[in-house]
């Protein structure tokens, strides 16, 4: 198999396999906040080997995402453009960073996420841009904070995997 | 590194090696075209015709993740000890005298309803009117509740808007439609708007959602109504998508603010069973 392919493939691998974490389903509220190991391990992938993630990946995977989760066409693309364009164009600054320094951009990076999806694009609400309440930004916080805890051991084992796996 | 994978420095002829795949000018067209599909799917609702095909393509999937999960409810199930299941038996034999029981009264209730003249059109709906829909998905998304039905029956007459039910009642409605997968908008949806009919007082309403696990509310009720605290909440079948006198759910909080023009009812919505494995698709 050519090179180029076996490396996008173990990439796909490896984020089909975190979508299927994430459809693992839970209690109700266990749900709303898990960690989204997928856009992890995009984000992931985007700053270590920026040169292999290119349009195919956001797109394929970013329609996938909505489907999945019943957002609207093009808004997790939307993302995805957005978290590929950022890691690309900043991963030289962003990998020398402390863990905990990665951590907190993790965290800021999915409470925007979070308040991005609650916009009322279907204006289900006239009196405001949002469907978030007080428990939805409480939730989102939650769910931040897990994001950015569960990024260091993430990255480790995609560290392992890639250092096994991929080949320059 | 293979060949085009650097570029070459024009001036020092030095290897470049952070080459980004997204340049400037194709985020900007991404970024654009993505902008254009979340335009066009809001004005048009375009995705509703091709979400129920994604999830027949994502059926797989869904199936492969309840696996795990199948598994180890059986492994335990086999663990179980026959005084526990004993147990159980004797529990769901009390559950079931119970039932019968609550039963007797409801259709002694149904009686009284009809002698009242209260239109219990169910009655009369014969059971091939109901498709059974297994449940694949139910999307975490508290803003965006969505269920993914399989509806496995090439006989069936599915169509978009058509109400979805728990043993309970009303749960939703269908939004979108593939060979085999069902797209249902769940009724806490803050898209969805249910006319609904109170138990006692019976005045009519519209029910809106609020997300999964918010209270949804009744919207434009003026504050001469009477709604009480504690009614049930029926759906009255006017609009024509969903059947009427099915529940919907129950008044919790009825409050009159100063500054606001109408009364503000928050409802509790039926709550949806994460253990139920079976929904019915209501198809007349």
């Amino acid at each position: 198999m050519h090179k180029n392919l076996k490396n996008l493939s173990i990439i796909s691998l490896s984020l089909i396999f975190f979508i299927f974490l994430d459809l693992t389903s839970f209690s109700q509220t266990v749900d709303q906040i898990k960690p989204v190991l997928f856009l992890l391990s995009f984000i992931y992938w985007s700053i270590a080997v920026p040169e292999r993630i290119n349009l195919f990946f956001v797109f394929i995977f970013g329609f996938l995402m909505d489907f999945i989760h019943g957002t609207v066409l093009g808004l997790y693309p939307l993302i995805l453009v957005f978290i590929s364009y950022l890691s690309q164009k900043f991963f030289y600054q962003f990998r020398p960073l402390k863990f905990i320094q990665q951590s907190v951009v993790i965290f800021l990076i999915f409470l925007v996420i979070r308040f991005l999806i609650a916009v009322d694009l279907n204006d289900s609400n006239p009196n405001s841009l949002t469907l978030a309440d007080k428990e939805y930004v409480f939730m989102s916080v939650v769910f931040a904070l897990l994001n950015a805890i569960i990024w260091p051991p993430l990255v480790y084992v995609h560290r392992i995997y890639r250092r096994k796996w991929i080949k320059a | 590194m293979s060949r085009g994978d650097h570029k070459v420095s024009k001036i020092t002829s030095e290897a470049i090696f952070a080459v980004r795949p997204i340049t400037a000018t194709s985020f900007i067209i991404s970024f654009i075209i993505c902008l254009s599909l979340v335009l066009v799917d809001i004005k048009y609702k375009a995705s509703d015709e091709i979400r129920g095909y994604a999830h027949d393509l994502l059926l797989p999937l869904y199936k492969t993740v309840e696996v795990p999960g199948k598994f180890i409810k059986r492994v335990l199930d086999i663990w179980q000890t026959n005084q526990e299941l004993r147990n159980k038996i004797s529990s769901i034999e009390e559950d079931n005298e119970k039932l019968q029981l609550i039963n007797s009264q409801l259709k002694d209730l149904t009686r009284r309803n009809q002698e009242l003249n209260l239109v219990w059109e169910s009655a009369q709906i014969d059971k091939d009117a109901y498709l059974l829909g297994q449940k694949m998905k139910l999307s975490s998304n508290p803003i965006k509740p969505v269920l993914i039905l399989d509806v496995n029956d090439p006989n069936s007459v599915l169509l978009s808007n058509q109400p979805v039910l728990s043993k309970e009642g009303i749960i939703g409605r269908v939004r979108s439609l593939g060979l085999r997968s069902v797209e249902v908008m769940l009724s806490q949806d803050p898209q969805s708007l249910i006319p609904v009919i109170s138990s006692e007082t019976r005045l009519h309403a519209i029910l809106k959602g609020h997300g999964l696990e918010r209270k949804g509310q009744l919207i434009n009720i003026k504050k001469t109504a009477t709604f009480r605290k504690g009614e049930e909440l029926y759906s009255s079948g006017l609009g024509e998508v969903f059947p009427p006198n099915y529940l919907v759910g129950k008044i919790l909080h009825v409050e009159e603010k100063p500054d606001d023009e109408f009364l503000n009812i928050e409802v509790e919505f039926l709550k949806l069973p994460e253990e139920q494995e079976y929904f019915l698709v209501f198809t007349k």
